[in-house]
């Protein structure tokens, strides 16, 4: 590869950094703005509680799941960016970078389906109540239960960051940040437990599946978009000495 | 010196403690030693995860205790269809096992690649007596006609120990990677750094189930 063409790839991936992180605030404001899905409406609804949610403001909710559905997949380039700073580290075919890339594909398929769902639910707000009860609860679980995608797509982050033979102040993948993603893998195992529960801190609207993982969700995109930026920076710097 | 060093770090004598006996010129374990002050147990990084966890589960603790107020009489009722004895087991099980893996990470930063495998077995072997018997318990209860929509009590029982036991299992996981790491002569100082973490993740699963054995059978 030219320096050139090695210059060029890691602005390519500097760019789909910040289009994740431009996807992410515009799903963010069609979700908690549009949709005012936030906090979650609680597990407990009944069918009479739940239609209004989307009988009124049917328009603004609409354009919501439009906005969302076009920003719903936000963190694919992201996890593109992590599996080619993965490969550059990892000796022989790159396995950890396969799977996590093709593990966080499927995950934002769990992002952007349930707002589909919510959209099949605003569509026809006027039908029998029971019938937008199903497709709400549907649409809930599968946005909060698939958490437990996610380890496996961790899991070749943390390999990488605790086996990498890069110092880590130049890495894209410091071992705090293999800590932090350690942290986010155990927790990911709280999600499914919401199909348990509808009332209390394990529902789908309760500090377990919905709150904790939230928080640490978001805690870490904004780690790992850091660690990637900082690592393609040092990659930029030494792009026209080396190679 | 360097070379001293790291030929140390390689083959260690047998009972010469390997900290102690480098850490005057130190440098290559400076990974492990940030400050004069002291020492970090397994390096700083792993901090962000056991505090975090540590939160996480406080607030959950902090809930439990807030919903309880609103029924006492419903929680300690509750409460007794739990058996202190089976709590009392798995606790000692966990401390046990966390002696285990106390000494074994001692042993591992010797370089003794024969005892450090075998104390991490024997930490293995209470973990995994600990998921049994909580299986046990699991299935009297619902023997009993007990499950989580019983009352609040057991909705938190069920999520805090069903929860707990996920960190159990990983940390068994863990343990078990441990005993298949230190039966060969670790490679870096790294190595141990992340061997002592994985130690420190244990001691943090045991200790959180000792405030869920004081908040769920003993708290009256």
């Amino acid at each position: 590869m030219t320096d050139h063409g090695l210059y060029a790839s890691t602005r390519t991936q500097r760019f789909l950094v910040w289009l994740t992180i431009v996807l992410g605030v515009v799903f963010a404001i069609s979700y908690m703005g549009l949709m005012r899905f936030f906090p979650p409406p609680p597990a407990s609804l009944s069918a009479e509680e739940v239609a209004p949610l989307y009988a009124e403001h049917n328009i603004r909710f609409r354009i919501g799941v439009i906005f969302g559905l076009i920003s719903g997949g936000f963190i694919v380039p992201l996890t593109i960016v992590i599996s080619i700073q993965m490969a550059r580290l990892e000796k022989g075919v790159p396995v950890w970078a396969i799977l996590q890339g093709l593990t966080g594909v499927v995950g934002s398929v769990f992002i952007w389906c349930p707002v589909l769902i919510w959209g099949v639910a605003s569509f026809t707000a006027e039908r029998a109540p029971e019938l937008t009860l199903i497709i709400h609860e549907f649409g809930w679980l599968m946005f909060i239960t698939p958490l437990s995608l996610f380890p496996m797509q961790l899991l070749g982050i943390i390999v990488v960051a605790f086996s990498k033979d890069e110092p880590d102040s130049q890495s894209a993948f410091p071992r705090w940040l293999g800590y932090l993603t350690a942290w986010q893998l155990v927790q990911s195992f709280g999600g499914p437990i919401a199909v348990l529960f509808k009332t209390g801190i394990f529902s789908w609207a309760g500090l377990l599946p919905f709150w904790a993982p939230f928080a640490l969700f978001c805690a870490w995109m904004v780690a790992i978009c850091y660690t990637m930026l900082h690592g393609l920076r040092h990659q930029e710097r030494l792009a026209p000495a080396g190679a | 010196m360097a070379f001293a060093i790291r030929s140390g770090w390689h083959r260690p004598a047998p009972d010469v403690d390997i900290e102690r006996s480098i850490l005057p010129s130190g440098d290559s374990l400076s990974l492990r030693r940030d400050s004069p002050g002291g020492h970090i147990p397994g390096e700083a990084g792993v901090w962000i995860l056991l505090f975090g966890e540590m939160t996480f589960f406080a607030l959950l603790f902090a809930s439990f205790l807030l919903y309880r107020t609103s029924d006492v009489a419903g929680f300690t009722a509750s409460q007794a269809h739990l058996s202190k004895a089976v709590g009392l087991t798995n606790t000692l099980l966990l401390l046990t096992s966390s002696l285990f893996v106390a000494k074994a990470v001692g042993a591992a930063s010797r370089g003794d690649t024969s005892s450090a495998p075998r104390l991490f077995r024997l930490g293995l072997a209470c973990a995994i007596g600990f998921i049994l018997l909580k299986g046990f318990e699991y299935h009297e209860l619902f023997d009993r006609g007990i499950a989580i929509d019983s009352h609040v009590f057991f909705s938190f029982y069920f999520g805090l120990t069903v929860l707990h036991l996920g960190h159990v299992v990983i940390g068994s996981i863990l343990l078990g990677a441990m005993s298949v790491a230190t039966g060969k002569m670790l490679a870096k100082p790294s190595h141990l750094a992340l061997i002592e973490s994985g130690g420190c993740f244990w001691h943090m699963v045991d200790l959180l189930w000792i405030v869920i054995f004081a908040l769920l059978y003993l708290v009256e």
